[in-house]
């Protein structure tokens, strides 16, 4: 059964609070953590997808209510991307996990496409502040994209400015904000020229027939996709798929949106979340199992509702509410611990389950609010809220217990009393991060 | 590549001591200087400490091949580059990327019962591999003979962290082999382990091709 309106509402107003204490100069920041590799260290503003998810995301709380106040919310995110914007047109500390770097895929696209949203609305409202965020998307998609990352001879994007190579997620982040531009523009090449090709080769990567129908390889190098199939990742690009459906009416996107949710929703486990990773021959790493980033996928389901009713998103919406730490922030994921054993984890979660990221977080604020627009229009309440601090959560790292404590300024691991792991809010470098702590 | 789009990273093993080094002097707090053995090593410490006007010293013969701020490239600030004798008596922090075999520990005297955090960045041979030592002599000093020249020259070790640990480096070659092997799930396990066991410290740090030390000045 769907929440009601109300518990979606809270959920929002507690995530808006803890993502005041998240910011800092330049933007929202914290540690990061992530399958590939965790960021504990740096901990600054980090201008990456965390930006799609909060623009979109207070532009939603908009519509929702009509309060000009979360447009405000909306601008200030944009206006740390401006400010952050590099003369190269790179974005600042752009590459979430792997910070403090620039050129992040598909992290600046993905900026990109927060700060083209935020530019539709101005524009609608005729504010000639548009502008501004229109040009410094335009900005990076030419300068760094279609300059640095254009592969002419594979007519998609790369991932990398030498190496010939292809993740579909990423490359349909890219295809988002490039139709987002064309639309913008009224200038249709950006999505002749760049999206639709670039669409074509993330099909090229989809499974046809078997048990893995559906299924999105994760990447391609040098023309040889991976066999693995990340359900999260492939949901990504979802949206990208459907968009191009709209933008051209060719049935294959459509019906490739169609068969990769099927694929993921396939994966669903009973409690409403997904594996990490399958692979053929019926293998899997189901752990870590995301849930903060399950907004995300249940995105991709409301993506394609207008097309058919192709599953039920109560099962993963109330895994994603669970999930709410008692300071607002949505718990990262359920798992890490079992990551290298893949054995079924304890009872103890993981710290690095536990550990609230914006970057995450903001895909569940992003269709959590999406509910509260889609819903109803102009006339949402959201009610006024603060996290509840200091809560002591046991948790683990390598067998050892922990203790996760976070408060409006600070976010802790201890042991027995000593800090393994300290943030003050808002610092760009965390505090304390012991060698076993910063473990990638 | 194009220097235009700065997308080069160090390998690692750097960033990770690089981090810890930044981590360091933003908590220290107060004046800071680096020395830097590479072009490379410099633009990542600029980059990382640029909010507190880091005074950089360089070592060996790289300014004098490139501009300096060409070598920087774009996000790094214009360092003032000074000699170790002109450095203000208020430095709290001093970070030394890769000193050589002739560095002068005792240049470092001055520093001394100022109360002064030292972060060295060193590596042994096992970092021939990273990139950063490919098609160039591995010219930085042992772990081991900066430590001895450091303690003579009146510093105490407070820290010592290594990347990239020998356990997470078995793991690391296991990975690709278990690809080879039609078994991606165990390589992708593999890789957790590696990371897992990638920060290291205590004497496991000496078998980590890149290292942290942090000293502080034995007086007062």
């Amino acid at each position: 059964m769907m929440p009601t309106l109300d518990t979606v509402s809270g959920a929002v107003a507690r995530i808006d609070a803890w993502l005041e204490t998240m910011r800092g100069p330049g933007g929202y920041g914290g540690p990061v953590v992530h399958w590939w590799q965790h960021c504990l260290q740096f901990t600054g503003a980090g201008l990456d997808w965390r930006y799609e998810g909060l623009i979109t995301g207070y532009l939603n709380l908009y519509r929702a209510t009509g309060d000009h106040h979360w447009r405000d919310k909306a601008i200030r995110a944009g206006e740390d991307l401006v400010q952050g914007q590099l003369a190269t047109g790179n974005f600042r500390n752009s590459c979430f996990e792997a910070n403090p770097y620039t050129g992040g895929t598909p992290h600046e696209a993905a900026c990109d496409f927060g700060l083209l949203r935020l530019a539709q609305v101005l524009r609608a409202e005729q504010s000639p502040t548009w502008r501004r965020y229109h040009d410094a998307a335009e900005r990076n998609l030419r300068a760094y994209f279609v300059a640095a990352l254009w592969d002419a001879g594979a007519q998609a994007f790369r991932d990398h400015p030498t190496i010939s190579s292809l993740v579909p997620n990423k490359a349909a982040t890219l295809v988002e904000a490039l139709l987002l531009l064309a639309e913008t523009t009224g200038d249709a090449s950006w999505a002749d020229l760049y999206a639709l090709p670039t669409l074509d080769a993330v099909l090229a990567h989809q499974v046809r027939g078997g048990p893995l129908d559906g299924a999105i390889a994760q990447y391609s190098t040098r023309g040889q996709p991976a066999a693995k199939y990340l359900p999260y990742y492939i949901a990504r690009c979802i949206p990208a798929l459907v968009a191009g459906y709209e933008q051209c009416g060719d049935e294959r996107y459509r019906d490739g949106a169609r068969r990769a949710l099927a694929f993921v929703l396939r994966q669903r486990d009973v409690d409403g979340a997904f594996p990490q990773v399958l692979y053929p021959g019926g293998r899997v790493n189901r752990y870590p199992r995301w849930i903060a980033a399950t907004g995300d996928i249940l995105r991709a389901l409301a993506c394609l509702r207008p097309y058919g009713d192709f599953g039920d998103p109560a099962p993963t919406l109330a895994w994603l509410l669970q999930g709410q730490l008692p300071s607002g922030g949505i718990q990262t994921a359920h798992g890490f611990a079992a990551q290298a054993s893949q054995r079924r984890p304890g009872d103890l979660p993981a710290c690095y389950d536990l550990l609230p990221v914006v970057g995450w977080t903001a895909m569940a604020f992003r269709y959590l609010t999406h509910l509260l627009a889609a819903t109803t229009t102009g006339s949402v309440r959201i009610p006024q809220v603060t996290g509840v601090w200091d809560t002591p959560l046991p948790c683990q790292i390598q067998g050892r217990t922990l203790i996760f404590r976070e408060t409006a300024t600070a976010l802790t691991l201890a042991r027995n009393g000593k800090y393994v792991y300290r943030w003050a809010k808002g610092a760009p470098w965390a505090e304390q991060c012991t060698a076993r702590g910063a473990a990638i | 590549m194009s220097a235009r789009w700065s997308v080069v990273r160090p390998s690692l093993e750097y960033q990770y001591a690089f981090d810890a080094c930044a981590a360091g002097v933003f908590h220290v707090g107060g004046a800071v200087a680096m020395i830097a053995s590479r072009a490379l090593f410099a633009r990542e410490l600029l980059k990382r400490c640029a909010p507190y006007d880091p005074f950089l010293i360089p070592e060996g013969q790289w300014t004098k091949a490139v501009a300096l701020p060409d070598l920087l490239g774009p996000e790094a600030p214009l360092p003032v580059a000074r000699t170790c004798d002109d450095l203000p008596t208020d430095i709290r922090c001093l970070i030394w990327a890769e000193p050589g075999e002739n560095s002068d520990f005792q240049a470092l005297g001055k520093l001394l019962g100022v109360n002064v955090h030292l972060f060295i960045v060193t590596s042994n041979r096992l970092a021939r591999a990273l990139p950063e030592w490919q098609g160039i002599p591995h010219t930085s000093a042992h772990p081991r003979h900066i430590l001895r020249r450091a303690r003579q020259a009146g510093w105490r070790v407070t820290g010592h962290q290594g990347y990239h640990g020998l356990a997470s480096i078995v793991w690391g070659r296991l990975s690709p082999l278990l690809e080879r092997l039609k078994r991606p799930d165990l390589a992708d396990r593999g890789l957790a382990q590696m990371r897992m066991h990638y920060a290291v410290q205590g004497g496991a740090a000496f078998g980590a091709p890149v290292q942290l030390w942090h000293m502080r000045s034995a007086a007062p």
